[in-house]
């Protein structure tokens, strides 16, 4: 079963690099700061990594190389990554004081390797192939605290210059990637912690249980998700955009429907009725509803204006009477202010606001029919 | 067949390109298509008639009244309900140059009275068919508007949306 996520991962995210060696387009890699280049050599980087996720390959490597190199490479190209990954968040979205942490980063990375390859070349070398999460030996918590702090301290950078950018991002999709870069960077983070905890089960084995074993593993496949999720298409996006805006679009058309019930009232015979669609048949066709509530509702108020002009009120008999006639003002009250200038969805806001102050008179009005019928 | 589906029909067949829809732009289209010039006209309509489609039984030539004092997206709604008539090869009022010309002077009036409301008491099939047009047409320009503003706009920050192009991701 591990083997099998191990190796699905391994390919999945080889056949990610591999794509984007193609569809990058590389004579503009220089037009965005070298940002497109870091990510794809943080997607390299990452590759090699999940190669020596594989346990099966591990042992084959080590067996034909020397003992535990795996780990140093793995860890080595782990940290290179997530640096390339930091260092493009940085130059794409960071503010100026960013950039010298940046500097920083890469300094912090070759002293890591630096300190890996001294441990792995003196000690982890002459250990055994290391075949369990908890680490047993102090060397071995060493090498993997080293690299989980860096890995921490690497996320916590790509998470903190995301949140600080997000707020003056404006464009919807770019707002939904930054959110989900800043999630992988928490469960990145979260892994890493994880990772120590398992590490300092060495000097207090209650801390490598079981279960923060499979935590880690949780932590792992989510990130991989998120990995995939942030590099996929604006096209995607804009797909689970339009869903979720399709949802909100439901509200509305419920208030727009204070409107066309009022006018249908009024007009029973001649407003076109819209047919009220259920929840998901709506949500897969929200623009034809809400279009025609909005064309209901504008013939509607261009009739009711038709006929006020035409002083319908004043005739004899009067063309409403009684609850009718307040209905009128009440509908004509609502429609006066709202402005239908504007693209469609600015038209489709201003009369939800008077779908609103429709049903609220509406409340108001019910309410004092139960005073006066003594039902309160 | 129900009014939805034969209007879908007529779009399938209308061949037109939403995403760089206007309202002259889909006219021509039409225009070309029929082999009839279409000419729209502003004009001030009774009370509770909203447009009119009259068609020249002498030249090439198809005539569109449409209200004159409603918002913009109702003109266009309006406009789009008279082609979807002639889209859909419903019959209508035979008019000339000659009696355009007699209503221009003022000399003669328009016969909207003679013509079927959509928005009245005795609805045909014919409106209804072309209503369901009409709000097809608008739905597709709607949503390929908002894919288009949504792929459009990539982003706040110029190198992100440089980014985003290098990668392909745009």
């Amino acid at each position: 079963m591990i083997f099998a996520v191990e190796l699905s991962i391994c390919i999945l995210v080889w056949a990610l690099t591999i794509s984007k060696m193609k569809t990058i387009h590389w004579q503009g890699v220089r037009k965005d700061g070298g940002i497109a280049l870091h990510v794809w050599l943080m997607m390299v980087f990452f590759s090699i990594t999940t190669v020596f996720l594989i346990k099966k390959f591990n042992d084959l490597f080590d067996a034909y190389t020397l003992n535990n190199l795996d780990r140093l490479i793995a860890y080595s190209s782990l940290l290179t990554g997530m640096t390339f990954g930091a260092m493009a968040a940085i130059e794409a979205v960071g503010k100026p004081s960013d950039r010298v942490i940046g500097h920083w980063l890469w300094r912090t990375l070759f002293a890591t390797i630096i300190a890996l390859v001294v441990i792995y070349s003196l000690f982890l070398s002459r250990l055994p192939n290391i075949n369990s999460f908890v680490p047993q030996s102090l060397p071995e918590v060493l090498f993997m605290v080293i690299t989980f702090a860096l890995g921490i301290l690497l996320s916590a950078t790509v998470s903190r210059v995301y949140l600080n950018y997000l707020p003056s991002e404006t464009a919807p999709i770019m707002r939904i990637r930054s959110i989900l870069i800043i999630a992988s960077a928490f469960v990145v983070c979260g892994y890493f912690i994880v990772k120590i905890i398992i590490a300092a089960g060495y000097f207090w084995p209650a801390l490598a249980s079981q279960g923060l074993i499979d935590l880690s593993w949780a932590f792992l496949i989510s990130t991989v998700l998120l990995y995939f999720s942030f590099l996929l298409s604006n096209k995607m996006y804009a797909r689970l955009v339009m869903i979720s805006r399709n949802i909100q679009s439901w509200r509305t058309f419920q208030d727009l429907r204070y409107v066309r019930e009022g006018l249908l009232r009024l007009f029973p015979e001649v407003v076109l009725p819209v047919t009220e669609p259920s929840f998901w048949s709506f949500i897969l066709n929200p623009e034809y509803h809400l279009y025609r509530a909005i064309i209901t509702i504008m013939d509607g108020k261009t009739m009711l204006e038709d006929l006020l002009s035409e002083g319908a009120l004043h005739e004899e008999p009067p063309l409403w009477e009684g609850d009718m006639l307040r209905e009128v003002v009440r509908v004509e009250q609502a429609l006066q202010p709202v402005s239908s200038s504007g693209d469609f969805w600015e038209i489709v806001g201003e009369y939800r606001k008077a779908g609103r102050n429709l049903a609220q008179v509406q409340q108001q009005v019910s309410v004092w029919e139960r005073i006066k019928n003594g039902i309160y | 067949m129900n009014a939805k589906l034969i209007a879908e029909k007529a779009l399938k067949e209308l061949q037109y390109d939403f995403r760089a829809f206007s309202i002259r732009g889909l006219i021509s289209h039409i225009s070309e298509m029929k082999g009839r010039e279409i000419i729209t006209i502003p004009w001030v309509m009774p009370a509770t008639v909203f447009g009119a489609w009259m068609s020249d039984d002498e030249e090439p030539k198809e005539y569109i009244f449409y209200r004159d004092n409603v918002p913009v997206i109702h003109q266009v709604h309006i406009q789009l309900h008279e082609l979807s008539h002639l889209l859909l090869g419903h019959p209508t009022l035979r008019i000339n140059r000659k009696k355009i010309a007699e209503v221009f002077e003022e000399r003669d009036s328009l016969p909207f009275a003679d013509l079927p409301r959509l928005r009245s008491p005795q609805q045909t099939e014919c409106e209804t068919q072309a209503e369901a047009l009409a709000t097809l047409i608008q739905e597709r320009v709607i949503q390929n508007s908002n894919m288009d503003q949504l792929l459009h706009d990539l982003s706040s920050e110029e190198k992100l949306a440089n980014f985003l192009k290098t990668m392909g991701l745009s």
